[in-house]
């Protein structure tokens, strides 16, 4: 297998990711797309360490790893919040501000 | 992958367990001895501990002591970059970060925003009753994150520092639990900031695949070696802006913006639309100069074929884009926070023009990235005054909206005037330092011959007039019902003269600010 | 130190007036009228002092400038003999405009044989700026400008605080210091808002005064947008019932002229390297500019003037800011604001552009086919159109500010003319109707107090009811009209002169000369004028009294004589001996035209 098929599988991932942060209008389903475009972006990492040979870019997929993590703890702790004043998780329900 | 030329060059190999510990006490020494350099970023840490520390031992009535805890910090760094001096020039940290004078000066214009904004978060009386600790340690690791990206020159540090500061900004947006508003923004906050990171960080990953190497003066050489692949660039390059756009709030990314600006407390939207953006600006530059210096900016001819991306057509669009958007979109606003976050999208737009012109012209010709600091500099007291004055009348008045400004100019002189001046330099009117500042900027397009650029931005400030212009109106002009005076304590109105000052200095002595700027050291390694 | 007096102490007396607590209205007033009045009398000073002062000062003065920037950076003998040696260069090519020669810093330093890499910072900041002073001195010293002033401002970027005056704009001066005195005195019983009143109306003069004064690009631009604000606030505060729409439509266009000014501005920074706001500096070498480069120039700044003076299509803005605001602003702004115009084109368009002015540059047949005929056409559309506009309206104000379109109309034909007959004119037209417009302003301020209505048709028989009004309002009505024995007639009867001239005089110097029908196109003004000039004098003064109220009304009170008698009795001394006032103006405009000529003989 080539540096090229895993390009491959990570650039779907993100496209996936892309395609159901665009299409899908639940606040989870949103998160967990958001979550897919960031592994794609580790894989591609870990590809590229690969190919170059070093190690920094394997380091930054840890840190994606952790990141992703904390954003997925910030925003699942506003979702909750929203959910507990409006009972929705739907993203066209929030049109407080607008204009 | 046909976009991908991808060559197999030595790469480094990979350290052995040897290697470290042979070179060992070399390196702890060698932390240790970059410490110093990093002693405003520690000040700051041990700050974020501290006020959320003590805060746990002060009850809840007095909580909000915790903001002048949290000054002292801010202005204990503040004091310490000050006296470490904006002459530095080496890389710390094994070149994570670097210690330049123009790190420096972003850290001294970030440490004076927050000390601008912490006493505006003290006069806010809805945060009263609330712990105020975490909000302030918060706003610190904010500050800190901030820090790491406009030192960074490593990606994975700006990486890091992108996402540490963007975390406590969401979290800070929805500060106020049971506001349904701020929820509100803060949720749109953290879902587009995490779709931005997200599309950074496969950008980035995409230039460590065409570059090998994480390290961004690294990057932006390893570019020319791999010129044939300019659609990929192009699409890496774009995908990078993401991040950083959606940081600046520049078009298409300032979706979020006036949501999070109108549902975000008033002082944090105040820190979001000029502090947050600044450190935007100096990771774009940085990322940009990086580019400029290896000739990987502009096309250039190689072997008989144009090769390369054309980046400052690429950026001129995006800023006369921001700028049209913005402010077009503010001439219908009637909430005054959501008019002032799309003018502060008209400013991006303003202030990226900078960018397209990085490029230098002419000898004497100042490059872009100085007009572009000392457009800061000036929009720092400009945009925070005009939040400042919006802060008072809303804490005064409870209202946000403009009708609240009708007649204020027989209400109050002080804060009419104030904001009066703030407006006419938001508009870029001489004696103001935003007229020298969009001055600057418009004569560095003009020089990189880039006349378009610069028609759009001076038709985008006559468009911009209207809407300034109508609230100076109803200030001065309409009359109001409510004709009893708005009470103003002293430290306050020392504090709103306090932000006119430098905005008539930076109109009329702009010079010494522009020598200071042009000595500024850029290391990029 | 004069120009720098005048331009400031009214600046410093608002800062006063701003800290007397509101309530003492007394000494706010009489803060404001010392400033002005002091203002003027040093207005007065620099009126008589021109004439007497030589040439040789002014060069004197530049010379003992260019020494001392030399001195205090350069210690090097070697590099000092070549710095004069550049100086040498420079003044010698000043005396000849070699069109299409390359004129910048970096060609003299080559002649001179500097060796600019060589230099540091503040030797090579030094030669940027000998040069700039001496390529300043040509053009000063044709002008006959004096009174200059040297101070840095922001060295950075090359701007100066560099001041003069000249034949140009020293008159403009005068009538500024006279009229802000005469409005302030007629402001006198201003009740809302007295503070802010006085202190706007003393900001406007600082900024009215810079901008006649400032001979540097930048400084003059500051200046243009200090003028905007003051006249903002005092139409959209003072003003009438549509204010807030006539003041930011005021705002805006005058706006859109300014920041087209600006692109200008620095596009002629950075042209050949030049790196210079110096306003002279860039006159002695505007022969030396591309056509192209003046094309665009001439486009940008006069669109820029044009707004302002105001000249057909973009006069919208007058009508309304000028019915809409207080009667002392609508002075200024007919008297002094319309002149910055003016005065703009005169000072940029025929410094920067001489190759627009000859009409040598083509453009297509729709915009008359050359600069020359562009501005003549538009002047005589400005004549016909604002008359004819003029007597279309039932407003008295609207009257008096669309006839002002059609006034400053003469000033575009005069300069058109190229002719020392026709720019004579144009200049001297400026001044006159700065005198005769603002008289017309004032009558219609003082029966509006009174009739608390400008409806024309609804006058009359006033005459008979205020006979002191009635001779001083005829006077300036004559004064417009262009009656022979009052001002006007002088500087329209030069216009016509030089433009029918011109179609001789013009190509025997390789200029383009007006077609003379283009002077008979104009013709019909002058009828069009004295018709609805006379026929509202009729409405107003003549026949029966339409209105009992209009008994009671009282005559002139003392304060409106003195302001309306000494512009009734200027009108008259400036009718017959218009030499008083020519004769400042005469040797710079004459210099002005026969440099724009040097440049068509080569």
């Amino acid at each position: 297998m080539g540096t090229e098929a895993y390009l491959i599988v990570a650039s779907l991932l993100f496209l996936i990711g892309a395609s159901g942060f665009l299409l899908r209008r639940n606040l989870l389903v949103m998160f967990m797309s958001i979550e897919l475009m960031l592994n794609g972006a580790a894989l591609l990492f870990v590809t590229f360490a690969r190919h170059w040979n070093r190690m920094d870019g394997q380091i930054f997929v840890f840190f994606i790893i952790a990141l992703a993590a904390a954003e997925a703890a910030v925003g699942l702790s506003i979702l909750i919040a929203i959910f507990r004043l409006k009972h929705r998780v739907n993203a066209d329900e929030l049109s407080e501000l607008k204009g | 992958m046909m976009f991908f030329a991808l060559s197999k060059q030595a790469g480094q190999i990979a350290v052995t367990n040897a290697d470290v510990q042979e070179k060992f006490p070399g390196l702890v020494q060698e932390i240790t001895s970059n410490l110093g350099a990093f002693l405003p970023e520690l000040i700051l840490a041990v700050g974020v501990m501290w006020v959320i520390m003590a805060d746990l031992f002060t009850r809840r009535e007095r909580s909000r002591r915790m903001g002048f805890h949290a000054f002292a910090f801010v202005a204990v760094a503040l004091v310490s970059v000050i006296c470490h001096g904006f002459s530095g020039d080496q890389e710390l940290f094994r070149g994570m970060i670097v210690d330049d004078g123009f790190g420096a000066f972003f850290k001294v214009l970030l440490l004076v925003g927050t000390l601008i904004c912490i006493p505006m978060v003290m006069m806010t009386r809805s945060f009263d009753g609330r712990r105020m600790g975490e909000f302030y340690g918060l706003l610190l690791g904010s500050v800190l994150g901030m820090f790491l990206m406009v030192t960074a020159k490593n990606m994975i540090m700006f990486f890091l520092g992108i996402e540490f500061a963007s975390y406590t900004s969401y979290l800070l947006t929805g500060y106020l639990k049971g506001d349904r508003r701020g929820a509100e923004g803060a949720l749109k906050y953290v879902i587009y900031g995490s779709v931005a990171s997200g599309a950074m960080a496969y950008g980035l990953s995409l230039l460590y695949g065409l570059t090998g190497s994480l390290d961004m003066a690294d990057v932006a050489q390893g570019l020319i070696v791999s010129r044939t692949t300019d659609v990929t660039v192009l699409i890496a390059g774009l995908l990078c802006f993401a991040g950083f756009g959606y940081k600046i709030a520049a078009f298409p990314m300032h979706f979020w913006s006036p949501d999070v600006y109108e549902g975000a407390p008033i002082p944090f939207t105040a820190f979001l639309s000029v502090i947050s953006k600044a450190a935007g600006f100096a990771v774009l530059l940085r990322f940009a100069e990086g580019m400029v210096g290896t000739g990987n900016w502009e096309l250039t001819l190689s072997n008989g074929d144009v090769v390369g991306v054309d980046w400052p057509l690429v950026v001129g669009v995006i800023s006369a884009l921001t700028m049209t958007v913005g402010n077009f979109a503010a001439l219908f606003q009637r909430n005054l926070k959501r008019l002032l976050a799309y003018s502060s999208i008209a400013h991006a737009g303003y202030l990226l023009m900078g960018i397209a012109a990085l490029a230098p012209g002419a000898e004497n010709a100042i490059p872009g990235w100085q007009a572009i600091l000392f457009y800061l500099v000036a929009y720092l007291f400009m945009n925070l005054g005009a939040f400042l004055v919006v802060s008072i009348i809303a804490e005064k008045t409870g209202r946000e909206t403009l009708d609240a400004y009708r007649g204020l100019g027989s209400r109050s002189a002080l804060l009419s005037v104030a904001l009066g001046i703030f407006l006419i330099s938001l508009i870029g009117l001489p004696p103001t330092g935003g007229f020298t500042g969009k001055v600057q900027l418009i004569k560095a397009v003009v020089d990189d011959g880039q006349i378009w650029l610069a028609l759009v931005a001076v038709v985008n400030t006559v468009v911009s007039v209207y809407y300034y212009a109508r609230i100076i109106r109803l200030m001065f002009l309409e009359e109001s019902d409510d004709t009893s005076k708005v009470p103003l304590s002293a430290p306050v109105s020392a504090f709103v003269v306090l932000m006119i000052v430098p905005v008539l200095w930076l109109g009329v002595f702009f010079g010494s600010t522009v020598d200071f700027i042009r000595d500024l050291t850029l290391t990029l390694g | 130190m004069l120009l720098t007096l005048v331009t400031f102490i009214p600046l410093i007396a608002a800062l006063v007036v701003l800290c007397i607590p509101k309530e003492q209205k007394d000494i706010i007033k009489w803060t404001s009228m010392g400033a002005a009045v002091v203002t003027f009398i040093i207005s007065c000073q620099l009126i008589m002092g021109y004439r007497s002062g030589g040439t040789d000062s002014v060069a004197e003065k530049f010379d003992g400038q260019i020494q001392s920037v030399i001195d205090d950076n350069v210690a090097d003998t070697a590099l000092k003999a070549s710095f004069q040696k550049g100086v040498q260069a420079i003044e010698a090519d000043n005396v000849d405009d070699a069109v299409g020669a390359d004129r910048g810093p970096v060609h003299y330093a080559e002649v001179a044989g500097i060796d600019l890499k060589s230099l540091d910072a503040a030797q090579s900041k030094a030669w940027h700026e000998t040069w700039e002073l001496s390529m300043a001195k040509g053009a000063a010293a044709s002008e006959h400008i004096r009174f200059v002033e040297f101070g840095h401002w922001i060295d950075g970027f090359n701007i100066r605080y560099f001041m003069g005056g000249d034949g140009l704009s020293l008159p403009l001066i005068w009538l500024t210091a006279l009229l802000s005195v005469l409005c302030l005195a007629y402001s006198w019983n201003i009740t809302k808002a007295t503070k802010a009143y006085f202190a706007l109306f003393l900001i406007l003069e600082t900024g009215l005064m810079g901008v006649f004064l400032a001979l540097d690009f930048f400084l003059f631009y500051v200046f243009w947008e200090i003028v905007l604000l003051p006249m903002y606030f005092l139409i959209g505060f003072w003003g009438g019932p549509r204010r807030i729409y006539a003041s930011i439509k005021f705002f805006i266009y005058t706006l859109v002229g300014s920041v087209l000014m600006l692109i200008c501005m620095l596009a002629l920074y950075f042209h050949n390297g030049f790196d210079t706001f110096n306003i002279l500096t860039l006159m002695e070498a505007a022969p030396g500019f591309s056509q192209t480069m003046q094309m665009w120039m001439f486009f940008g700044l006069f669109i820029a003037f044009a707004i302002k003076v105001p000249i057909f299509p973009f006069h919208t803005w007058l009508p309304d800011a000028h019915v809409q605001a207080p009667t002392a602003a609508s002075v200024i702004l007919a008297g002094v604001l319309l002149k910055m115009g003016g005065y703009g084109i005169f000072r940029f368009n025929l410094g920067l552009c001489p190759d627009a002015m000859t009409g040598a540059i083509q453009l297509p047949m729709w915009l008359g086919g050359n600069f020359i005929m562009f501005m003549a056409i538009l002047g005589v559309i400005n004549i016909v159109y604002g008359a004819l506009c003029a007597m279309a309206q039932k407003d008295f104000k609207s009257m008096v500010a669309y006839s002002s379109i059609s006034h400053m109309g003469y000033v575009l034909l005069g300069l058109a003319a190229m002719t020392d007959a026709g720019v004579q004119g144009a200049v001297l037209q400026m001044f006159n109707h700065g005198l005769s417009s603002a008289m017309m302003f004032l009558i219609v301020g003082v029966i509006y107090e009174r009739a608390h209505h400008r409806n024309l048709n609804k006058f009359g028989g006033i005459g008979a009811q205020m006979p002191y009004y009635t001779g001083l309002a005829t006077i300036g009505f004559f004064a417009s009209l262009g009656l022979p024995g009052l001002n006007g007639f002088i500087s329209e009867a030069l216009v016509f002169m030089g433009a029918w001239n011109s179609h001789t005089a013009s190509p025997a110097v390789g200029v383009f000369g007006l077609p003379t029908w283009i002077v008979f196109l104009a013709l019909p003004g002058i009828v069009l004028t004295a018709a609805y000039i006379l026929w509202a004098v009729q409405r107003v003064f003549m026949g029966p009294l339409k209105s009992e109220t209009y008994k009671t009304f009282k005559d002139l009170s003392f304060r409106e004589v003195f302001v309306l008698a000494p512009l009734g009795l200027l009108c008259i001394v400036f009718g017959v001996w218009p030499q008083l006032i020519l004769g400042f103006m005469n040797d710079t405009l004459n210099t002005l035209v026969s440099s724009v000529i040097a440049v068509a003989g080569n």
